[in-house]
């Protein structure tokens, strides 16, 4: 800080103020005379000087007032230092806390997105993994089979969701798709529809949950693609309040 | 407050502890990420500044498909732990969403429908559905019409994916 040197330097100027006061004594001048001219003249130049000294006190003590202000604002950045330290150092015990995980899940898809972890996942592993996924959903139909297969016929249940199928196909709200088979038990059903072109396929989907077997339940799909742009989906459907069976 | 209300809160409380719990990722999209579902009626799908998808129609009702970003690709652990539809609605028409869950090619896969009716702001709630391997997510709405001048729509949708 600059201040010190300044009060110092205002000091310094006291003093020689103070030694010209003293350099310039009339009483050692020779002669009465000049004793007393000199007394006359030295009594303004002390006036002066009085006056000079009064004002460089006036400014020293301005000076050190400034120094305690600039000593309060040393105190004060350095309380902000304290706190930012304590900060840091939170932030630092928090390494275990969301932020780190962000920045690790940050690192991951850096990571995944990496030329090494691109080779790792080279492009046979993901046919690979394709196939195995395909054999993995036609084992899971043939489980849908078996467990329809094994189940009793819900004569309530089984005959009102085939009902409803069937009037539902025979309306027009369906174009362009046919149901070819509808076969429940007791929590599951069997549904076989034909789609005529992919828009009625669609059309299809898309309100499929105005019927009452799709109805807050889940089901499993699996289309085969036709001839002609045409589709045969067949539908596994829960009941109700049912689960379908996980797939392994 | 009602009874599938309340529930439907408590199973979001759950499913969000659970994901709290374990590793899963929360994703909330806007309404008006949703895209229509077929032409007919598609003018009448109005897309808000403020993010919702609304159908003002009074006499038709629209179909909407919303895209869910996957980003845990390979299952498990990227299965769709639950999916939170919020709609607002002017009448007590139900709404009607299918969940889907696509192999790579949409040959197959799971699907879940759900309804939901009430007035005002409605939450749809879907429980956990399988992924498949490589496979994607889409949603399916058909957004009821509008009640005079109230239009009934998708203000957002909440999707919460294993990881």
């Amino acid at each position: 800080m600059g201040s010190p040197g300044i009060g110092t330097a205002l000091a310094l100027g006291l003093l020689a103020a103070l030694a010209v006061l003293v350099a310039r004594n009339p009483e050692r001048e020779s002669g009465p005379e000049a004793a007393e001219n000199g007394r006359a003249t030295a009594g303004s130049e002390v006036e002066g000087v009085k006056a000079e000294v009064a004002r460089m006190q006036a400014r020293l003590r301005a000076v050190l007032h400034e120094q305690r202000k600039g000593a309060q604002y040393a105190q004060q950045i350095g309380a902000f230092q304290e706190d930012l330290a304590r900060i840091k150092r939170q932030l630092d015990e928090l390494a275990g806390g969301p932020e780190s995980r962000v920045n690790a899940k940050v690192k991951a898809a850096e990571a995944e997105d990496s030329s090494e972890a691109l080779e790792s996942k080279s492009l046979g592993e993901l046919e690979q993994a394709e196939a195995a996924e395909r054999q993995r959903l036609t084992q899971y139909t043939a489980v849908l089979d078996g467990k329809l297969d094994g189940e009793s016929y819900d004569n309530r249940w089984a005959e009102q969701i085939e009902s409803s199928l069937t009037r539902a196909f025979n309306g027009n709200d369906r174009a362009g798709t046919q149901l070819l088979s509808a076969a429940c038990r007791s929590t599951l059903c069997r549904i076989e529809v034909a789609h005529e072109n992919p828009k009625a396929e669609s059309q299809f989907l898309a309100r499929i949950g105005t019927l009452q077997a799709f109805g807050n339940t889940r089901a499993f799909y699996q289309r085969v693609a036709g001839q002609n742009g045409g589709s045969v989906t067949v539908f596994y459907a829960a009941r109700e309040g049912h689960q379908l069976p996980v797939m392994q | 407050m009602t009874h599938q209300t309340a529930r439907l809160i408590l199973a979001m409380a759950i499913v969000l502890m659970a994901g709290a719990a374990q590793a899963a990722d929360f994703k909330t999209y806007p309404g008006a990420m949703c895209q229509p579902g077929e032409l007919t009626n598609a003018s009448n799908i109005e897309y808000r500044f403020t993010g919702e998808v609304f159908n003002t129609s009074t006499e038709f009702s629209v179909l909407v498909v919303c895209p869910i970003v996957r980003d845990s690709v390979f299952t498990p652990p990227g299965d769709l732990r639950a999916v939170f539809v919020r709609f607002s609605k002017p009448n007590d028409i139900p709404a009607t969403c299918t969940l889907f869950s696509r192999d790579q090619f949409g040959t197959s896969g799971f699907m879940d429908t759900r309804f939901t009716s009430g007035v005002g702001n409605v939450v749809m709630g879907f429980p956990a559905l399988s992924g498949v391997h490589i496979g994607y997510y889409v949603l399916s709405c058909i957004v009821p019409h509008a009640q005079d001048d109230r239009p009934s729509g998708i203000v957002s949708y909440l999707v919460v994916e294993g990881e």
